[in-house]
């Protein structure tokens, strides 16, 4: 029969592993790389798309006031996908809650899974309406100027592409975020209550 | 930068053992151990300037490694695992002496205790000070000695019960 205090010398006579701080600087800077490559590569990708964009509205002179506003829809929806991106890099990368108590740490956690699930449905559904309308009104200049099986047929293509994105790609990366949310919130929600108990 | 590495590399050196104990205890798994201590590490550089005048830095580092822990949620087994070959812990060859047989099973006892209770009871194993822990852990000294008393009953009720097997 052992008491704590022999429990605490097994402990404590533990074999020590032999930690490398070479090896954790290596991989953190491997990781923060991998992270900061993604993120340029994402803005990069969504400036172009802008300036191409802006271009394209400077230089081709469209006659109708729905094609100005469906680009105008088109640039939003860019610059709100950059400012999401920099929001989610931010709150990931300059978490100061890492210092707060345990118990506030789990309420921010908790909170910061909402702020996601919420932009991944209903701030999703706004962007995907929202750039459906601009095709609409896009397509109302070209059905005008060009032939009409090539208005159905570039409408068909973009309209079918958001279908496929908002039914399927995103429901099935919705429902496994929605899952992974689950867990966390019953297992945070668990933890709660046992930093709480007297 | 050199300076930064520097005092990271000291206070590396002066936290590591106790963190690496603190993440192992509580997964009960070397390489989720692993992972939670080089990510806590890594909040610790990217936080690093906001230490720099904190007298109690190892406090902070407790917090960030028990925040990380408590935000783990078994989700790095659903990811690939090609960076843990070459493992942070250069592991020795297997020494099944009756002291590693008995550390060994101290882990496993410490894995059925609550989430709280092993980030808790690492902490008292390691010798922080009582204060120290019930300000990394957000809870009143007063509760926290209450607390402490029951684990270390229920952990050395669990050691005897499966050391007789």
């Amino acid at each position: 029969m052992k008491d704590f205090d022999v429990i605490k010398n097994i402990w404590q006579e533990q074999q020590e592993p032999e930690l490398s701080q070479e090896e954790i600087l290596r991989r953190m800077k491997r990781s923060r790389n991998r992270l900061a490559n993604r993120l340029l590569l994402e803005v990069l990708l969504m400036s172009l798309s802008i300036a191409i964009l802006s271009y394209a509205w400077y230089m081709i002179p469209f006659r109708m006031w729905t094609t100005h506003l469906s680009l105008l829809i088109f640039m939003a929806c860019c610059l709100f996908v950059l400012f999401a991106q920099l929001t989610a890099y931010r709150s990931i990368h300059h978490r100061d809650e890492m210092l707060s108590k345990p118990q506030e740490y789990i309420l921010q956690l908790k909170k910061f899974q909402n702020e996601r699930y919420q932009l991944n449905t209903q701030k999703y559904l706004v962007y995907t309406l929202l750039l459906g309308l601009g095709l609409l009104l896009f397509f109302v200049e070209i059905f005008f100027v060009s032939a009409i099986w090539l208005t159905i047929i570039g409408l068909g293509i973009s309209v079918g592409w958001i279908l496929i994105c908002y039914f399927w790609l995103m429901k099935k990366y919705v429902r496994k975020e929605q899952g992974y949310l689950n867990e966390m919130i019953h297992h945070l929600e668990r933890l709660s209550q046992q930093f709480n108990e007297e | 930068m050199v300076n930064k590495e520097q005092v990271f590399k000291e206070i590396f050196q002066a936290n590591s053992r106790k963190i690496y104990h603190l993440c192992y205890g509580y997964t009960g798994d070397n390489d989720l151990a692993n992972d939670l201590m080089q990510e806590t590490f890594l909040k610790v550089w990217q936080n690093l300037d906001k230490f720099r005048n904190q007298a109690m830095i190892s406090t902070w580092i407790y917090r960030i490694a028990v925040n990380t822990c408590l935000s783990h949620l078994r989700v790095e087994k659903r990811q690939a695992k090609d960076e843990l070959t070459d493992q942070i812990i250069e592991t020795k060859a297997e020494d099944f002496s009756e002291k590693n047989e008995q550390v060994a099973l101290l882990y496993q006892c410490i894995a059925k205790l609550e989430e709280n209770e092993r980030i808790i009871i690492t902490m008292v194993l390691d010798e922080l000070p009582y204060a120290e822990i019930a300000e990394i852990s957000g809870i009143s000294e007063g509760n926290l000695r209450v607390k402490i008393h029951r684990i270390k009953q229920k952990l050395t009720e669990l050691y005897n019960k499966y050391e007789r097997f």
